[in-house]
């Protein structure tokens, strides 16, 4: 990822043309499970850059998919055409990620993990109780599909199918690693690395420190409301379990066990938590057991993550965390 | 009138703030020894409610012995947990612990969960149902247990503390783990001892509080993040602030649910906690 040319490289190359026909190659079923892969890789993505490269474990971040999710549903309900709500989706979030981040980053460690925990706690009680705008526990359901595109002639892309949703979420995904791609490779993105690696000599070369984390988590935010508004238009219902502490956790795990400080990591990582229990036909409930062993495994025999000790070899597997090379 | 539905508020706040001063205290001791804010106490809470509970309906035994035995029980698996899971990650960045913790805390749910299902059981008590009367306050006797035991197992908590040769292990090593081994004190077991007194403690709060709200495999989450907020409002490692800081937050929410609004009830003391460190973002007494 640091300077490697992973665009020119055949592996790369050869993995798209697979992503671009699975959708012809797959059944139906595993196509939705593909789609919710995705949108869960730019979440996982998403809280990536907040974990990996501020450091710090944020237990709030289904907080802001359900937020861009509600927000892109009731939008919708006002008549706003999905591809308005969409983007308006990201930056309420964002908002909220600025407001949200704004009192927390001046936490670290476990205060900052009790505080966003505690932010997260709040906008789930907030979402299960305000009825009159969310609909409380019963959920938002009818949600509208995003509007067909027109094409030249007469011919239009529509989205009732999981097959062009998936090319939708696909392109996302890959916006999304483009941008930070870019971000991380910046002066920001150094910015990022410094404040992790050692707050206090960053802030003596001059790098406010708040304002670059703060600056992460919103864009994490942003992300993660852009993601919550693809996932409602394509489930067409959304309830305020879907973006509970276990969300959170879940997508911390994809981030954990895929390695936070790389960009396919968060991706691996969302594919591996969300394919392993599909293949297994395992219930929810023994997925989240084995999550919770698989994060405690992880976190002493390889802090890293897979794809994070994949790139840094195994000699070195035990050492280094989530935050820190 | 109206005094009378203050007291009554308060002595509520009372009973349940006992409940958030043991489990505070609990996650206190082991932050005060490994640095690692240990999300997964709350399971041991919630274990020791279903310990007591199959003890109580399968076996037979009366409550007290059920709790006692729980509290046993719950000692050998804190034990447990400290040499398989905390032990490892003692020596890595702090965020490790903090994850290891969290996976523990899903991992042990769920477990529950898959045993036993999510119905919420009521354990039986034979205190359950008498009430005792107070200067216009009524107060189930299961309550008032909760409030008494809780203080009793406090103060032995504090005797083991300040009094007791191991006491003064556990406050050097929670000063300043490398000196104190330097001093040939034994810090693993010192860390087994702290997990097993802070687990059995746990097990005796989910024990008690079984008959009034339920036992059920989600009930570790609230009071876990209530004690979070508890001992980062009054110094992570404190133990006067867990004490001091569980009692006070009992009230506050208590008198809030009565006053202002019982939905959002839970939300007060997070919005405290946010309102708090945005202030002082080491908490009230931190030494950050």
């Amino acid at each position: 990822m640091k300077g490697e040319s992973l665009k020119t490289s055949r592996v790369f190359w050869a993995i798209l043309i697979l992503l671009v026909l699975l959708p012809f190659l797959l059944p139906k079923a595993y196509l939705h499970l593909a789609v919710i892969i995705g949108i869960h890789a730019i979440l996982a993505l998403s809280l990536g850059l907040v974990v990996g490269f501020v450091g710090q474990l944020s237990l709030c971040h289904a907080g802001f998919y359900g937020i861009g999710a509600y927000t892109s549903a009731l939008l919708t309900f006002a008549h706003w055409p999905f591809w308005l709500a969409l983007p308006a989706a990201g930056v309420i979030s964002g908002i909220f990620g600025l407001l949200i981040g704004l009192p927390s980053l001046k936490t670290r460690g476990t205060y900052f993990a009790i505080t966003t925990l505690s932010f997260g706690v709040i906008m789930s009680i907030a979402l299960n109780n305000w009825i009159s705008l969310t609909n409380g526990p019963d959920g938002l359901s009818g949600l509208a599909l995003p509007g067909p595109i027109p094409l030249w002639g007469r011919t239009s892309i529509s989205f009732n199918s999981p097959r062009n949703y998936y090319f939708l979420v696909g392109l996302f995904l890959f916006f999304t690693i483009f941008v930070f791609r870019r971000l991380l490779n910046s002066r920001v993105g150094r910015a990022f690395s410094g404040v992790r690696d050692n707050e206090v000599l960053a802030e003596c070369l001059g790098i406010r420190a708040l304002r670059y984390k703060l600056t992460a988590f919103i864009i994490g935010a942003i992300f993660a409301g852009l993601a919550g508004s693809l996932y409602a238009h394509y489930l067409r219902y959304i309830c305020p379990r879907d973006f509970s502490f276990a969300e959170s956790f879940d997508l911390l795990v994809m981030v954990v066990v895929g390695g936070a400080q790389t960009i396919l990591g968060p991706i691996v990582g969302a594919l591996f938590i969300l394919a392993l229990p599909k293949f297994f036909g395992f219930e929810p409930v023994y997925g989240r057991v084995a999550f919770g062993i698989i994060l405690i495994i992880v976190m002493i025999y390889m802090p890293r993550g897979i794809v994070g000790t994949l790139q840094r070899g195994f000699r070195s597997s035990r050492g280094g965390t989530v935050g820190h090379p | 009138m109206e005094a009378a539905i203050f007291l009554q508020q308060v002595a509520n706040g009372l009973v349940i703030g006992s409940i958030y001063a043991m489990v505070a205290l609990g996650l206190t001791l082991i932050f005060g020894i490994l640095h690692i804010g240990n999300f997964a106490h709350g399971q041991l809470y919630m274990l020791g409610a279903f310990a007591t509970y199959w003890l109580v309906t399968l076996l037979g035994w009366n409550i007290w012995s059920s709790m006692f035995a729980a509290m046993g029980l719950m000692a050998l698996l804190g034990m447990l947990l400290e040499r398989v899971v905390f032990r490892p990650v003692h020596s890595a960045p702090h965020i490790n612990g903090l994850i290891v913790a969290l996976g523990l805390f899903i991992a042990l749910e769920n477990i529950a969960f898959i045993l036993w299902g999510g119905d919420e059981r009521t354990l039986p008590s034979p205190y359950a149902t008498s009430m005792i009367r107070l200067l216009s306050i009524s107060l189930t006797v299961q309550r008032l247990l909760v409030f008494a035991v809780s203080i009793l197992l406090i103060f032995l908590l504090y005797l083991l503390i300040q009094k007791t040769k191991m006491g003064k292990a556990i406050r050097a090593v929670a000063q300043d783990p490398e000196v104190a081994q330097l001093m040939g004190i034994p810090i693993h077991r010192i860390s087994s001892t702290v997990f097993a007194v802070s687990s059995a403690l746990a097990a005796a709060a989910g024990a008690m509080v079984g008959p009034i709200f339920c036992v059920f495999p989600s009930m570790g989450l609230v009071p876990i993040l209530k004690a979070f907020v508890v001992i980062v409002l009054g110094g992570m490692g404190s133990i006067p602030g867990a004490i001091f800081g569980g009692f006070i937050l009992g009230v506050a929410e208590s008198l809030g649910a009565g006053y202002l609004s019982s939905e959002y009830k839970d939300a007060f003391a997070f919005a405290a906690l946010i309102m708090v460190l945005m202030v002082k973002p080491s908490g009230l007494f931190g030494k950050e």
